[in-house]
């Protein structure tokens, strides 16, 4: 992930559900079995982790459970959020969690319940916000300031009519209010949002703003948050007749050229939107035009990631297909293509020095990431004066075995490599970006599930089902490893509060709900804590809920 | 106003790339043409090509703009896209792009100077779409035009233009039609007007008069003169005739004149003896004919006047509209037309006339002699009723063919576009500094002077032969090595900028204060655009996406457009004074930007 740029991940793997149980069967003789009241699930969706503990959103029991992991002792809270909740997630810079809840349809003796966005705050009861359609996803913005949520195509709409392109944008700085959150459909050319992604704060006449941006197949809708009561710009990728689907896979924000660039499937270009002043405001009109600009980026554009300042500002954009580097001046389009000895199919910038170069320049990472890119080496791209020196700047360096996943470490200087092979010199390999030079790690894990520890000293790793949790020091890359009373099946690290010691959770599956809490800076069995049945301890109290 | 017709045709006969004749703005040739001149005439254009000849000195080149590119208004430019029958209005400051629908096939297209006004010829349906943007938005009209129709002028006012046949640029006549059609547009907001004429055969060019109120279009056979208040209908248009047809004799007395003209002797460089090159002189011969009457040929002239030669190859207007001025590519004779009273007046230059330029004012012209490295100085119209009036200046053991006057008529630079010289001759046509000869560091293939007159850019040819071949010496290399060379005449100061690529297409923003000049080699992936700061003549080099085809000034935004090769369309804006770029690919997909 660059900075300020992010790439689009998969609808999926962010509303998961852990499935920790089935069915609770509550008390039998009170309740006829087809009564839907009768029945309630334990599952939830995946928890969230704030800098106190962890918040757990039951779908099926309109709840929201805090697990407080600060104290010696759990402390549990329940909240009520909306019925059919389908996404939790954090709001930006803080420890409130937004659910987002579909609501009810009605049926006989259950009434209709609207769509909402329930705000958990620190303290006090949650903050809703009535959404009206049964959206499915939700993005936020950088500062925390706003929440949009939309639908992503996925599964059962459960509804005889509903609007795919209908979209709400709450403020979460303000209350629920008739004008908050705003509702508004997003103009389609015959797609739906498949996500949304926010640009950092973008001055324009002197006004910093914030645009979203509504990925949707072969288009994509701006919309300027800081005046939600201007109309949203649309911008074709393709043009009506181009038959082409193009799901654009990467979205990179450049503040101070007021540009985004944009990658996507099926299309070897990148495309370069800028916002430009325009030049009268019209009366519900944006303040900005949107121009587009179609660059020639290789065979297959898998990565961008921009550098420079001012005059110096170029995009470099890495192309598995044709094995090239291309840096783009995005003002002028000139483009220096520099052609690689590796496929590579990301590009890590990182400052820093070389082995012939002993002063500290911008320089490069062109690595394979998957499997698939068949590729056993690495290059290395010295970035200043890049395109006078061209290939001048290249180095290319051998790992000698295929990379499977590559784990980037730039705050450290290295990056982790997985290999297919592990025979001879261990699974992973250790990449010095400095030095240029890769140390083997005899690993049994892979390192695709991997987490970094908050303060991102610690890789924590954790092999499924087994009862272990290995950690690697970054600092120095001494491993270890705790041996837990449970298997494990994911390893969250909680935001660190000022002053609180780092905290990782092992999370179990249990019905009831099962997680150990480990002392990030010092992880020891001897020091470890088991919580269980956090999920399930208000189970049978129906006043509570 | 001036027509100049090179030699395209035996460029073409040769081998060569046609070779363009120069944009009469940028040249800094008369004071008007037949399409807007520099400010958002496109710029200018030529190939690299350099006729090689089997024996003599190739005739002097000038060379010519390309029409089929994007032009620019006001504020907005223009570019059709014959693939889509649309036109692609560019906003150049907010780079809001509009496509507008025209007709079908969409060609060429010029623009109203200082206006966000175009012309555009639809040549799959014989139509012209006439586009006005105002705010964003573009409101189109269509008149009809005529089969084959490939060129438009448009008069100075903006209130006509001249649809017509340029059968010199490529693909003319061979969708059929007639070289002698024209149409005339009354150009007004909902009343635009269209009328067709038929003229004199193959225009090669239309010139206006000053004030708009007239057009005179050159064909082979003369001049017909359009008075656009008189035109009411379709209607054919005689011609003035330019050429000699001799159908009987009746010697008329010549009173042939003489003028020993002064030659001065070079503050930097002495160019002789003035007075020795005076002696030298031959006696100018001067003669008057009457032209016939409409339809009527039959003209009889002094023998010793006729010029056996069809049609004229510099031909410019003054801009009032009273005087043509002509001269004919291996003739001596020298002409001038009386637009009014349709009477043609000569002169025997005294050799071959390889250039001629009329001041910016219109009241003398200036023609070059290569054979006798001699300059005249002619009187409009005094120079043809007095000839001694015509000052005569011979640089002996210089060669030039070829003249550029400054805007402001306060100088001439000589030089020649056909010989290996290396020196251009700054001639001083108002005040006592004489002629001094600048040494240039490469041989000549155009000149161009700057719209305030205080700076020229000098853009040359290149020798064949690897500049990188070892052990050449230095001026091989430059030679080898495409360039081009700033001049400030008054300060004699010459610097030499050499090039990545051969030049193209160029512009010099209207105040003079920059210049823009192309550079591609697509088969090395050069695509440079140079801005030279033509007060320090400092250049920066900027590398482009793509090829650059051509360049104009967008005035209103004090920007120049860079139009480039790119299969959805690309254009560049470079503010003239910051350098800053932006670029928008894709006109189509811009147009279709709902904001």
């Amino acid at each position: 992930m660059n900075i300020h740029g992010m790439r689009i991940l998969g609808s999926i793997k962010r509303r998961a559900l852990v499935a920790l149980t089935t069915v609770t069967a509550l008390s039998a003789t009170q309740c006829r079995p087809d009564d839907p009241r009768s029945t309630q699930r334990l599952s939830t969706l995946a928890p969230v982790a704030i800098s106190t503990g962890l918040v757990y959103v039951s779908p099926d029991r309109a709840r929201a459970v805090r697990v407080n992991l600060t104290g010696a002792t759990p402390t549990v809270e329940r909240f009520r959020v909306g019925p059919a909740a389908v996404a939790s997630v954090v709001r930006t810079g803080t420890d409130e969690v937004l659910v987002l809840s579909q609501g009810e349809r009605g049926s006989p003796g259950i009434a209709p319940v609207a769509a909402t966005l329930s705000v958990l705050a620190a303290s006090g009861p949650p903050r809703v916000y009535t959404v009206g359609s049964p959206f499915n996803a939700i993005s936020v913005t950088a500062d925390g300031r706003f929440a949009f949520v939309h639908f992503r195509p996925s599964g059962a709409l459960q509804r005889l009519l509903f609007n795919p392109n209908e979209v709400a944008i709450v403020d979460l700085q303000s209350a629920p209010s008739e004008g908050n959150p705003v509702r508004r459909t997003v103009r389609s050319f015959g797609g739906i949002p498949t996500d949304v992604i926010f640009s950092p704060p973008v001055a324009i006449r002197g006004e910093m703003r914030t645009i979203a941006v509504v990925v949707s197949s072969s288009y994509v809708t701006l919309m300027d948050l800081a005046h939600l009561d201007r109309g949203e710009t649309s911008v074709r990728l393709t043009l009506p007749e181009d038959p082409r689907d193009l799901n654009p896979q990467q979205v990179l924000f450049d503040s101070e050229l007021r540009a985004i660039y944009l990658r996507a499937a099926a299309s070897n270009d990148v495309y370069v939107l800028r916002l430009d002043d325009a030049g009268a405001t019209p009366a519900m009109g944006n303040d900005f035009r949107v121009s587009i600009n179609q660059v020639g980026a290789g065979q297959g554009p898998t990565d961008l990631a921009l550098f420079g300042e001012g005059e110096g500002r170029r995009l470099l954009v890495v192309s598995r297909g044709s094995r090239e580097a291309r840096v783009i001046d995005p003002r002028s389009n000139a483009i220096t293509t520099i052609a690689l000895d590796a496929r590579a199919d990301r590009a890590l910038l990182f400052q820093g020095r070389s082995p012939r170069d002993p002063m500290t320049a911008r320089r490069a990472l062109l690595y394979p990431s998957r499997a698939d890119t068949g590729s056993s080496a690495v290059s290395f791209l010295d970035l200043d004066a890049i395109e006078a020196r061209s290939s001048q700047n290249l180095e290319t360096v051998q790992l000698r075995r295929t990379v499977r996943f590559a784990l980037p470490l730039p705050e450290r200087g290295t990056v982790l490599f997985e290999h297919d092979d592990a025979s001879t010199a261990g699974r992973l390999s250790l990449l010095d970006l400095q030095g240029r030079t890769t140390a083997p790690i005899l690993a049994e894990v892979s390192l695709a599930d991997a987490r970094f520890s908050t303060d991102q000293r610690l890789l924590w790793v954790a092999p499924n089902g087994s009862p272990r949790v290995g950690f690697v020091d970054l600092r120095d890359f001494h491993p270890g490893e705790i041996r837990l009373d449970a298997p494990v099946s994911e390893v969250l690290s909680l935001p660190t509060a000022m002053g609180s010691p780092a905290r990782v959770v092992a999370l179990h599956p249990a019905t009831a709900g099962s997680l150990s809490v480990l002392n990030a800076d010092n992880p020891q069995r001897e020091t470890t804590r088991v919580f269980t049945g956090y999920l399930a301890a208000d189970l049978l109290d129906q006043e509570a809920q | 106003m001036r027509v100049k017709r090179n030699l395209m045709a035996q460029l073409r006969r040769l081998g060569t790339h046609a070779v363009f004749v120069g944009v009469c703005g940028l040249l800094g040739c008369g004071p008007s043409r037949s399409s807007p001149p520099s400010a958002n005439d496109g710029g200018s254009s030529w190939d690299s090509g350099v006729a090689m000849f089997d024996s003599g000195p190739p005739p002097e080149t000038e060379e010519r703009r390309s029409f089929l590119e994007p032009r620019a208004g006001g504020r907005y430019v223009y570019v059709s896209n014959p693939a889509r029958d649309t036109v692609a209005v560019i906003d150049s400051t907010t780079l809001a792009i509009e496509s507008v629908e025209v007709g079908r096939r969409p060609s060429a297209l010029l623009t109203v100077e200082g206006r966000d006004e175009a012309i555009v010829l639809n040549t799959g349906s014989n139509t012209a779409s006439i586009l006005r943007t105002s705010a964003g938005r573009t409101v189109v009209s269509q008149v009809p035009s005529f089969q084959g129709a490939n060129a438009i002028a448009v008069a100075p006012d903006g209130a006509h233009a001249v649809i017509y046949l340029d059968s010199e640029l490529d693909g003319a006549g061979s969708s059929g039609g007639s070289f002698q059609d024209i149409v005339v547009l009354t150009l007004a907001p909902g009343m635009d007007r269209a009328v067709r004429l038929t003229v004199g055969f193959r225009p090669v060019n239309v010139l206006f008069a000053r004030d708009g109120s007239a057009a005179f279009i050159v064909t082979e056979d003369g001049i017909s003169i359009l008075r656009f208040a008189e035109i009411t209908g379709p209607s054919i248009v005689p011609n003035v005739s330019l050429s000699d047809v001799r159908v009987g004799e009746g010697p008329e007395d010549s009173d042939a004149g003489t003028d020993a003209g002064d030659v001065d002797a070079s503050d930097a460089t002495p160019l002789g003896d003035a007075s020795e090159d005076a002696d030298d002189a031959a006696p100018f011969e001067a003669g008057t004919v009457d032209v016939p009457t409409p339809r009527d040929t039959s003209v009889i002239v002094d023998g010793s006047l006729v010029d056996p030669r069809e049609t004229p190859t510099d031909v410019s207007v003054t801009p009032d509209g009273r005087y043509a001025i002509a001269r004919n590519e291996g003739s001596r004779i020298l002409r001038l037309i009386d637009l009014r009273t349709r009477t043609i007046s000569r002169i025997d230059a005294g050799g071959d006339v390889t250039d001629l330029d009329l001041s910016a004012d219109g009241t003398f012209a200036v023609a070059v002699l290569r054979e006798q490295s001699r300059v005249l100085r002619v009187p409009v119209p005094g120079g043809f009723m007095a000839p001694a009036s015509v000052r005569r200046t011979d640089l002996r053991g210089e060669v030039f063919g070829s003249v550029s006057l400054a805007p402001d008529g306060r100088r001439a630079l000589l030089f020649t576009t056909a010989l290996d010289a290396r020196r251009i001759l700054v001639m001083d046509l108002v005040g006592a500094d004489g002629t001094i000869a600048l040494t240039v560091r490469k041989t000549v293939r155009a000149v161009a002077y700057a719209p305030d007159s205080r700076t020229a850019l000098v853009l040359h040819r290149v020798a064949t032969g690897d500049p990188n071949e070892r052990g050449i010496s230095l001026q091989t290399m430059i030679d080898r090595t495409p360039g081009y060379s700033m001049l400030e005449p008054s300060a004699r100061f010459v610097k030499l900028q050499l090039t990545r690529a051969d030049l193209g297409p160029f512009a010099i923003v209207p105040g003079g204060t920059h210049a823009f000049l192309l550079q591609r080699a697509d088969a090395r992936a050069i695509a440079d655009v140079d801005r030279v700061d033509l007060r320090s003549f400092v250049v920066t080099t900027t590398s482009l996406g793509s090829p650059p085809s051509s360049v104009g000034a967008v005035p209103a935004a004090r920007r120049v457009f860079v139009g480039q090769q790119h299969p959805e369309g690309r254009i560049s804006f470079i503010d003239w004074e910051s350098g800053e770029l932006q670029s928008v690919t894709g006109f189509e997909l811009n147009a279709r930007v709902v904001q």
